[in-house]
């Protein structure tokens, strides 16, 4: 395209100016300083492309604006015209050459490349746009890869890295290989918790286990101190009993006592017997009859039975006879019958005096029976006088026994009885052989002695007792652990917990793969654009050298947007803040050639307006610049240079060049006062006091006013309020810290709209390549606050950032959900740990507040119209550079009295003063704040950058689940080798017995003492918080490994352990180049220790 | 005849899980979940098979300490099978303070520097007495005691030293899968009853020991008691295979490891060879598809292998010369710059002109990439 005719009929503090005949090689215009070239150029740019909002003309000067212009394109000569006016919109007309209208629409016919912002950078700089290389330098490395296949294959490299990303982080919506890992992890800690959940009554039961078998030690240990002591008094009973038999033989006296004594008791006891014996005779002698009573001599009752028997054998022969020699008659018979008579008579005198001989001889018994009685009992008597006389004799010898010993003969007693149970064993001691004085003395104490060996037997039978019942106590608690869990349930969680490690494993896998993919994915990015734009600098490299006459080299870029310069006599590349200004400009210039010249070839030409910069009659180099530009403008490419500098014409004008006078009478623009139009206030708008509302008036003096935002009547502006616009600053952002804005800006990121431009990764590495670390978490969120903000209307930036923090990650994400979700998602947040620091005044939001949020996210507007719209409301960011100044006025209070140019001046000699000084602060002040954020190289691999876990404001620096590599003393070759065989966490690391782990790792330094140690460090810094994995290491080596043990140390003499520790030789190898503890820290660590948590709750 | 028998295993590792199963079937989980108490089952009935007199476990009942107890529940349970049948259980390698605990199994409990002494009286009846490895063994006796491999012989005329290992030992010294004992002396390790990692390849059990007191010999033969099995599988494919046909090679080998033991093999193949691609969508090198691909053609039925893992091995590639995108030729030159200067291999990878796929490699996840966004 070729410009030939420019016609503006008002633009500013122009009217009726026209051009023509703009040659289609080098024009240079020619004219004084505020001749309005600078509107010229404005018009231009506005003609093409419409009003922009950095404009220098005021909105009652451009609305009543109008021009045209003629152009040489392609498909012919073509007029655009745009006017402006008073209410409508600006309108844009294309028309052919026979005036036929042939486009209203935005059809400029400028290449798809050449935006707004490209033609003012690149191709009508003036001297705002000839210092910024950001677009410039964009362009330069993207350029050649603007068409053909380069854009599809540098877009498919973009896809897919956009797809590797997403496919390891997730899309917000679906989560990624990232979240489904730690969606495993989580399932894995939960079995891991329900394990510990099935051992919790196990471990109850396993102390109480402990307590009895240790109160059963203690038993058993009783019963042995008992029979022990049982023993003592045994041998103790022993001797003395020795002692009593040898001082009873020495004496020749018997001299026991006790045995009299039973012979006493002995004898008196048969004494009795007989008494009682001598007793019952006396009462049977009596009742029995005397013997001269019933005496019947035995002889004369023999001698009358002899008699009666002669009688009868005399009778009984003579009846023998009588019937032998006569017969029998009756007489006979009679006589007969008188003889048996006779017979009978006498067999019954024989049978009763037989039956008296019966009576006589019982009474002959008794009469024995009493005889011998009588003799029994005089028996007896004398038995008894007999014992009487012996129990006599007993009770003299006894009471000749008594008292018999001699003080000297009993030895002195020893201390060899030394049982506890043997309470007169300190008298015997104490009084040694005084109260011994005789054998009754020591049988009392034998006596005293055999009673405690009773005492102590019963103790014994006690505490036998006792443990036997402990014991079945012991085993039925071992039943009750034994059926508390069982094996089969800790194997099926075990299973599952493997199995989800096992997943992990691939999934993890396949993360590292996709962070390699990104690397490499991101390397074909840079081949591909470093492909095409090596052109442009190639070409920018041999202008760059007839600029400087050959100082300069060569330029080329450091990805993503850096340039250097390289100088012929430094082997450094230097880089843009390192040069001049003028050889900055001779670079904006050979970069904006380079690009026009490579680019147009496939893009085709536009023509380049010039706006009195890069050729000074000041440069030394100026004749170089300008054979430049007509050289350029020789190969067709059409410049049209404004200057204010009759030697720039002159040089100009010694090359050929079409150069023109440039006189334009300039009227000084009258400000229209504009009524503030009633804006149509939507529903959900807020009080007018909660609306930010722009500090204008101290730099009135400065600068023009602004004008009241409410005045602004643009045809694109929202009758929404957007609590935060594109072009508002970074600083903007709520909770947002000095060091990230520090970050941000270093970076380039200033706006808003830098920031929704850019990805989080893109963020992350400009900032990195700052030498600040901004974490990526941090960054997402302060990126989904600022995009949530400007998009979603009457969102706050607070409500956005819990919105945010919530989970609520994107504004289609808002827009989908329901109210009630909302509230629940975001209340469910401020209840946590985290979201507590967003309760307000500690409250939750309440639902009305959720139910406004929903609604506002249906009336979200896109990422473009929030470029291209603007709030009615909305509070126009003040000038940055400006700002410290204006507040500064605002403070002195007598800002609209004071003249500016001397308020100003005034601060300049002041700010001269102590310039240094304030330097100085001010330097050492933005190190503090930024420090912690800048990337350390080194200490990026130390435990000192590990994430910290914080709780309660208070930070843990180790976890359960923490990788083992985190843990203290874990190297990454030991965690590697730990990792082959299944300890991947300090969780795994811990409950390993030590030995086992030895044996796995059969590693010759790793024995069983350095894992108990290691385990010992990890057990610390996940239960302290604040500690370190150096602090942890010097506890241990000081033989201190429990929080408890810890807290309960005094800070002077844990240091005095501490401190010679550290100045060892093992201290240096774990403190390094560090500070050596101090009796401040180590006075940190007992209090750090008072408030651990215990180790389940890592 | 004097004849002892007695099987010989190490630490039973109960209540361990086995790993490297992911996203399996029920029957598969199930198994692996009952795993190590299935092998030790096993042991018993090999055991009670064997008509040992003694089981003799070198080694530690369970990995963890907190496990002991529920573990001894459990085998409380197991082993009265072994009293019903007169083997006694020996365990040797404990530490003295889990006396306790083992004493509720009735076992024998051999603590360090003891040994175990056994012997046959006349009649054939079998004793067994600890003593100090100190004192000399009486004549004709066996001697087990738990050691090194590179501790000094026992004082004993025939004796058999274990070895605590995970792994069983090697079956160099033996014939035909029997160990027989040289200068009557036998040193093995049997290794655990079951596999737990997919590092821990081949065959696990139990070492059956026969000694023959008069005749003075010893011999040990292996037998198996896992029931899940681990191994690792390499598939050499023909140059040109293309990617699509890799799931029917996996699936003809895993039908060929396919065996008639009720043991389930777990095989990580490792492909080998030279695959070709035409980044369709439907091609995929990554692992997880593949697996998913391979163990849908498994899932209906058990055939007795079960893929866990499948890698490419450092000299296997994939042949993207009939691809002309400029991004995958970029993104194969930084894979094969990487390989070469990380010194993978470089003199193979200078050699083939492919995209390699080996340990370390992104390619199968970015070729999948690329093949979504082409």
């Amino acid at each position: 395209m070729q410009l030939t005719d420019v016609r503006i009929d008002r633009f500013g503090p122009l009217a009726n100016t026209a051009v023509e005949n703009l040659s289609e090689k080098m024009t240079v215009f020619f004219g004084p300083v505020r001749s309005g070239k600078s509107a010229f150029v404005q018009f231009v740019r506005e003609l093409f492309h419409g009003y922009r909002r950095n404009t220098t003309l005021t909105s009652s000067e451009r609305t009543l604006g109008s021009g045209s212009a003629r152009v040489l394109t392609e498909n012919g000569p073509r007029t655009l015209r745009r006017w402006w006016t008073v209410a409508g919109p600006e309108n844009f007309s294309v028309s052919d050459e026979n005036e036929r209208l042939v486009g209203i629409r935005q059809d400029n016919h400028l290449p798809e490349w050449v935006s707004d912002d490209v033609f003012q950078e690149i191709f009508s700089p003036g001297r705002d746009e000839a210092d910024r290389f950001d677009l410039l330098t964009r362009l330069c490395i993207e350029s050649g890869v603007a068409g053909g296949t380069s854009v599809t294959e540098l877009s498919q490299a973009e896809a897919a890295l956009t797809q590797a990303v997403r496919d390891r982080d997730g899309n917000g919506i679906h989560g990624g290989v990232v979240h489904h890992i730690s969606e495993l992890r989580r399932r894995q800690g939960k079995l891991q918790g329900e394990i510990s959940q099935l051992r919790k009554p196990s471990s109850d039961l396993a102390a109480r286990v402990e307590q009895l078998l240790r109160e059963i030690e203690g038993l058993t240990v009783s019963i042995d101190r008992t029979d022990a002591n049982i023993r003592e008094i045994d041998a103790e009973i022993l001797r003395l009993e020795q002692l009593l038999i040898t001082l009873r033989q020495r004496h020749g006296l018997a001299l026991n006592r006790p045995q009299l004594e039973n012979e006493i008791v002995a004898v008196s006891a048969r004494l009795d017997a007989w008494r009682g014996i001598r007793t019952q005779i006396a009462r049977e002698v009596d009742s029995l009859p005397t013997a001269g009573q019933t005496v019947l001599h035995t002889d004369d009752s023999v001698r009358s039975i002899r008699a009666i028997i002669s009688r009868l054998e005399e009778r009984a022969q003579t009846l023998s006879d009588r019937q032998r020699i006569n017969g029998l008659n009756e007489t006979e018979s009679a006589q007969y019958s008188d003889v048996v008579r006779q017979l009978r008579g006498e067999v019954a005198a024989l049978c009763k005096y037989f039956g008296q001989h019966e009576q006589s001889a019982t009474r002959q018994a008794e009469c024995l029976q009493s005889l011998t009685a009588q003799r029994g009992l005089a028996d007896a008597t004398q038995m008894e006088r007999l014992l009487e006389e012996q129990l006599k004799t007993l009770r003299t010898e006894l009471a000749r026994a008594e008292n018999v010993l001699a003080e000297a003969a009993i030895p002195k007693f020893t201390d060899a009885c030394r049982f506890s149970g043997h309470h007169d064993s300190s008298t015997y001691l104490l009084t040694g052989t005084s109260e011994h004085r005789s054998v009754l003395e020591i049988e009392t104490r034998i006596q005293s002695l055999k009673a405690e060996r009773h005492t102590l037997l019963s103790e014994r039978a006690g505490l036998e007792d006792s443990v036997s019942g402990k014991r079945l106590l012991l085993d039925r608690l071992r039943q009750e652990l034994a059926g508390g869990s069982n094996l089969e349930q800790l194997d099926n969680l075990r299973a599952q917990i493997a199995e989800l490690d096992a997943e992990v494993s691939l999934l993890e896998d396949q993360r590292r793969q996709l962070d390699r993919t990104e690397l490499s994915l991101r390397e074909v990015i840079e081949r591909l654009k470093g492909r095409s734009h090596s052109r442009v600098f190639e070409l920018a490299s041999q202008y760059i050298q007839r600029l400087t006459e050959g100082e300069y080299q060569q330029i080329t870029a450091m990805l993503p947007d850096r340039l250097l310069l390289h100088q012929a006599r430094h082997a450094e590349p230097q880089t843009l803040a390192q040069l001049t200004h003028g050889v900055r400009d001779q670079v904006a210039l050979a970069l904006r050639l380079a690009l026009i010249q490579t680019r147009a070839p496939m893009q085709g030409r536009v023509p380049m307006i010039i706006d009195d910069v890069f050729v000074s009659p000041d440069d030394m180099r100026a004749i170089q610049s300008v054979k430049l530009l007509v050289e350029v403008a020789r190969e067709g490419q059409q410049i049209v240079l404004f200057t204010s500098s009759s030697k720039v014409r002159d040089l100009f004008a010694q090359h050929d060049a079409d150069v023109r006078f440039f006189s334009v009478p300039v009227e000084v623009p009258v400000p229209i006062p504009v009524a503030p139009a009633p804006a149509p206030l939507h529903a959900y708008i807020e009080p007018r006091s909660e609306v930010k509302l722009p500090v204008v008036e101290p730099i009135v003096y400065l600068q023009p006013p602004a004008p009241p935002v409410v005045a602004e009547s643009d045809a694109t502006a929202t009758n929404w309020l957007f609590y935060l616009e594109v072009d508002h600053g970074v600083e903007d952002l709520a909770g947002i810290t000095l060091g990230e804005l520090e970050a941000l800006r270093s970076a380039g990121i200033t706006t808003i709209d830098d920031m929704l431009t850019r990805t989080v990764p893109q963020i992350e590495s400009a900032t990195r390549l700052k030498g600040f670390r901004l974490p990526v978490d941090r960054i997402q969120a302060l990126r989904g606050q600022a995009e949530m903000t400007t998009r979603v209307p009457m969102l706050r930036r607070g409500d956005a950032a819990l919105l945010f923090a919530s989970g609520i990650h994107s504004v289609e994400e808002l827009s989908k959900l329901r109210p009630e979700t909302v509230y629940d998602r975001v209340s469910e947040f401020q209840r946590s740990e985290a979201g507590s620091r967003f309760r307000r005044g500690g409250r939750l939001i309440d639902r009305q507040q959720a139910i406004n949020w929903a609604r506002f996210g249906q009336f979200t507007r896109t990422l473009d119209d929030a470029r291209h719209t603007r709030s009615r409301f909305a509070v126009r960011p003040a000038p940055r550079s400006l700002a410290p100044v204006a507040a500064a006025a605002v403070t002195s209070g007598a800002v609209k009295t004071a003249d500016p140019a001397k308020r100003l001046r005034r601060r300049r000699v002041a700010e001269d003063l102590n310039t240094e000084d304030r330097r100085a602060r001010r330097e050492a002040r933005r190190q503090r704040q930024v420090s912690r954020l800048r990337t350390n190289p080194v200490d990026a691999a130390t435990d000192e950058s590990a994430p910290a876990e914080r709780i309660g404001g208070m930070r843990f620096f180790l976890s359960r689940t923490s990788e083992v590599e985190k843990a203290p003393s874990i190297g990454p070759r030991t965690a590697e080798m730990m990792e082959a065989i299944g300890i991947r966490t300090v969780e795994d690391l811990l409950s390993i017995a030590p030995d086992r782990l030895a044996e796995k790792l059969s590693h010759r330094r790793i024995t069983t003492s350095i894992i108990q140690q290691w385990q010992a460090q990890s057990r610390l810094m996940c239960q302290i918080p604040e500690l370190r994995g150096h602090d942890a290491q010097i506890l241990v080596a000081c033989h201190i490994i429990t929080p408890e043990s810890l807290a309960v140390q005094k800070p002077a003499e844990l240091f005095a352990v501490v401190e010679p520790f550290s100045r060892t030789k093992e201290g240096e190898r774990i403190i390094r180049t560090g500070r050596k503890p101090d009796l401040a820290e180590v006075t940190e660590w007992i209090q750090w220790a008072a408030n651990a948590r215990s180790l389940r709750a890592a | 005849m004097s004849v002892i028998r007695f099987l010989h295993t190490d630490a039973l590792r109960l209540g361990s899980p086995v790993a490297g199963l992911s996203e399996c079937p029920d029957w598969l989980r199930k198994t692996a979940a009952s795993a190590v108490r299935t092998a030790v089952t096993n042991v018993i009935e090999a055991a009670i098979a064997g008509r040992c007199q003694f089981l003799f476990i070198a080694g530690r009942l369970t990995e963890s300490e907190q496990d002991l107890e529920l573990a001894v529940a459990w085998l409380m349970t197991q082993t009265s099978s072994l009293r019903e049948h007169g083997i006694r259980l020996v365990i040797a390698g404990h530490p003295e303070s889990d006396q306790a605990i083992l004493s509720r199994l009735d076992a024998i409990v051999v603590n360090r520097e003891q040994r175990l002494d056994a012997w046959t009286d006349p009649t054939g009846n079998f004793h067994c007495a600890v003593n100090a490895q100190s004192a000399p063994a009486a004549m004709s006796s066996l001697t087990v005691e738990v050691g090194a491999i590179d501790t000094s012989r026992p004082i004993a005329d025939l004796a058999y030293v274990a070895i605590p290992s995970t792994m069983p030992s090697p079956a160099t010294n033996s014939f035909d899968g029997v160990a027989t004992a040289h200068d009557r002396l036998l040193r093995l390790s049997a290794g655990s009853p079951q596999a737990l990692t997919p590092l821990e390849r081949g065959h696990f059990g139990a070492q059956l020991v026969e000694v023959d007191l008069s005749r003075q010999t010893m011999t040990a033969r292996f037998c198996s008691t896992d029931v899940i099995r681990f191994t690792q599988e390499v598939v050499r494919c023909q140059p040109g295979l293309h990617v699509s046909q890799l799931c029917d090679v996996l699936r003809e080998r895993s039908r060929a490891l396919a065996t008639s033991e009720r043991c389930t093999t777990v095989v990580e193949w490792v492909v080998d060879g030279q695959l070709a691609m035409t980044l369709s969508e439907t091609e995929s090198l990554c692992e997880v598809d593949l697996l998913k691909e391979l163990r849908a053609s498994v899932h209906a039925g058990h055939s007795g292998a079960w893929p866990c893992r499948i890698r490419f091995s450092d000299s296997s590639f994939v042949d993207l010369s009939g691809y002309q995108s400029l991004v995958t030729h970029e993104f194969s030159a930084i894979v094969r710059d990487r390989f070469v200067k990380n010194g993978q291999r470089d003199s193979m990878i200078s050699a083939i002109s492919g995209l390699p796929l080996g340990n370390g490699s992104e390619a199968a996840v970015g070729l999948n990439v690329l093949s979504r966004v082409a």
